[in-house]
């Protein structure tokens, strides 16, 4: 009796967003039927879901202790990233350092563990802002169709044509020198990959959104008044947004690997900084004589690509109801 | 009641002896405009609905009866389709004149909808009891407890099994007629006085048909709600209307109390349509068809539409439409020999 009661009241106080997946043992009639004809939103029913999907778990334990190791490095490793002794240079892993020693005698460990917020930040910022962006764009272009739609798909298809890895040497090697702070590096190049990536979220998001506002339920929605923009933003993006969230979260191993890549060129951070990237390619010259020094962040590099991935498959099967059962 | 809103424009009706009709559609005109041409898909369409009233549109695809539908809901799909004349007037009010705001309101609280594919009328993505719910939350201002609630009582109401059970179910979980009773259960939440059903039983199979007619017919003889229902099949007109609207190519062709059609149709297409019925008789003789198909809306000429597929026609009736002639109480045609086919039993 009392365990239903708790949690009714922990609804009120959620603002009646309930989540009643938690008695399933014998109720009495009466709470049976106080439960029942609780609904809940898309949001809750697809959390119901992903908690038993042990890939989703795994998947965000390993986003969440890489996010952790990006917020508070010196929990993770001791020593200073960038100090080392030369006598230990290429030195392989041992119980000192696990992961090794690069060519400067630097703790290999140390040096992944401080590299993962530079990777991580331009992961999320990129794919929050072009996600942000291409729905918001995307969506507009669909809804408002006429000249705002041609205007909005021409600049996208523009930008759509430079890959980033071009946009990014050319806007780094113009508006940057070896002198300019790293955050500026990191703004300038979150911002350059937001400007040129935000267009094919945003094309994905056009067409679906153009498909699922001629959709009967749309239609329905009208027919008993329901606003405009309920009808759009709880009956057409929900049904429209599944590809983006596949997309978005399969591109944030992209974004990290441009950031990789441009430091890999020299033209993204630069010591004092870390990050993967940069670490691959000081890594690249010794790749016979110690070739763990491009092993260790190459590998948080694709487990970071691959957590992502796994867990916006997860969310988009999650969000889809037909999967359910 | 619309009635109770001060703030919608509408005539005053002083002195106005009767009530007006709930419904009253007058030569109503649908177009659908491209660059190049607009095409009439209906065309001086009238007919009035009455409180508690069962009329049916009938015709076969194409005779513009969902058109009618739609543009008595406001959801025409415009631009490519306009209405480009007459009134369509709702407890006095002419719809055509309010502003969007207000046409908004009148939809759903005062004129619903059923729509015929219920698997695409419903949100794939939410649970049917939050698409009830979403209803009385977002236009009746019910809280997400009593909404939920309420729900409940209107799936139960249109004879949904164990429906408290079911809110959280999604609409692919439901069976047809199942997900034809939601939509039933969303289209009355708001107790609306006249429910336009748009053939809400053509994907079902007869028993559930019959079913769902009959719960239909219940909630409005319960609730003394107007209902128009449009559709192509005349075992179900039959069964449950009290008037037929009969249109063909997008214009009357007649209109009369459902038993006036089976008994003195006055119209040589209605009289056609009555003999393509499949009976036990024509197992011997094979199904009598109408012969050709209904026009292309572009090629709808100045005069009756139906001449080329008529057993009657004349050279009058590829002049000018011929004019609706009452030959009963209530029974109009459109047809230059309606007397004689009325009185030719």
């Amino acid at each position: 009796m009392s365990e239903p009661l708790a949690e009714e009241m922990a609804a009120e106080v959620l603002g009646g967003q309930t989540d009643s997946a938690g008695p399933t043992g014998p109720v009495s009639r009466g709470e049976e039927e106080a439960s029942d004809t609780r609904t809940r939103g898309v949001w809750i029913d697809a959390w119901r879901v992903l908690r038993s999907k042990p890939l989703f778990l795994i998947s965000i334990g390993v986003i969440l202790i890489l996010t952790l190791m990006a917020i508070a490095p010196s929990w993770f490793a001791s020593g200073d990233p960038n100090q080392g002794s030369l006598s230990k240079s290429l030195q392989g892993p041992s119980s000192e350092g696990w992961f090794g020693f690069d060519v400067n005698g630097r703790n290999v460990y140390t040096r992944v563990v401080y590299g993962a917020r530079a990777s991580l930040t331009v992961g999320f910022a990129c794919t929050l802002g072009t996600t942000l962006i291409g729905i918001v764009l995307g969506s507009v272009a669909a809804y408002s169709s006429g000249p705002v739609d041609s205007v909005i798909s021409r600049i996208g298809d523009m930008l759509l044509g430079i890959p980033f890895a071009l946009a990014g040497i050319i806007v780094l090697s113009t508006l940057t020198t070896f002198d300019t702070p790293n955050w500026q590096v990191e703004t300038i190049l979150i911002l350059t990959i937001i400007v040129f990536g935000w267009p094919s979220i945003a094309r994905v998001l056009r067409s679906t959104v153009l498909v699922t506002r001629n959709a009967d339920y749309v239609v329905a929605g009208k027919a008993l008044g329901l606003s405009g923009s309920r009808v759009l933003f709880r009956h057409i993006l929900p049904n429209a947004i599944s590809p983006i969230l596949v997309l978005s979260t399969m591109r944030v191993g992209g974004y990290i690997a441009t950031e990789a890549s441009l430091s890999y060129l020299g033209l993204g951070l630069h010591p004092p900084a870390v990050s993967w990237g940069q670490m691959v390619s000081d890594g690249q010259p010794y790749l016979r004589t110690g070739f763990h020094v491009l092993l260790f962040p190459s590998i948080f590099l694709a487990i970071t690509i691959l957590a992502f991935v796994l867990a916006g498959e997860a969310l988009r099967e999650a969000l889809d109801p037909t999967n359910r059962r | 009641m619309l009635d109770d809103s001060p703030a919608l424009p509408g005539p005053v009706l002083a002195g106005a002896a009767t009530e007006p009709a709930l419904l009253e559609v007058r030569s109503l005109g649908v177009q659908i405009r491209t660059r190049r041409e607009s095409i009439d898909i209906v065309r001086d369409v009238s007919f009035e609905v009455a409180r508690g009233e069962t009329v049916a549109v009938l015709g076969e695809s194409g005779s513009g009866k969902t058109m009618t539908g739609h543009a008595i809901m406001g959801i025409l799909d415009t631009p490519p389709a306009y209405i480009s004349s007459g009134s369509i007037s709702f407890q006095g009010h002419d719809l055509l004149k309010m502003p969007e705001r207000r046409r908004r309101d009148i939809r759903g609280r005062h004129i619903s909808m059923i729509f015929q594919d219920s698997l695409s009328a419903l949100n794939p993505v939410f649970s049917v009891g939050f698409q009830v719910a979403e209803v009385l939350r977002k236009r009746a201002g019910m809280g997400r407890r009593e909404a939920n609630a309420r729900a409940a009582e209107l799936l139960d109401l249109v004879e949904i099994p164990n429906a408290r059970n079911r809110m959280r179910d999604y609409p692919h979980e439901f069976s047809g007629g199942m997900r034809q009773r939601v939509m039933i259960a969303m289209a009355i939440a708001l107790e609306p006085e006249l429910l336009i059903a748009d053939e809400p039983t053509t994907a079902l199979d007869v028993t559930i048909q019959a079913q769902i007619m009959e719960t239909l017919q219940r909630l409005c003889s319960d609730r003394d709600m107007g209902l128009i229902l449009i559709t192509h099949d005349l075992g179900v007109v039959s069964e449950f209307a009290d008037r037929i609207i009969l249109m063909y190519a997008g214009r009357v062709v007649e209109s009369c109390v459902t038993a006036g059609i089976f008994t003195q149709a006055a119209h040589p297409y209605s009289r056609a349509l009555l003999d393509s019925v499949p009976q036990s008789a024509h197992r011997e003789t094979g199904l009598n068809v109408i012969p050709g198909a209904p026009p292309d809306p572009r090629e709808v000429g100045v005069g009756c539409a139906f001449a080329p597929r008529c057993s009657h026609a004349m050279d009058q009736c590829l002049v000018a439409v011929p004019p609706t002639v009452t030959v009963a109480p209530g029974h109009r045609s459109a047809c230059l020999i309606a007397r004689e086919l009325a009185d030719h039993v």
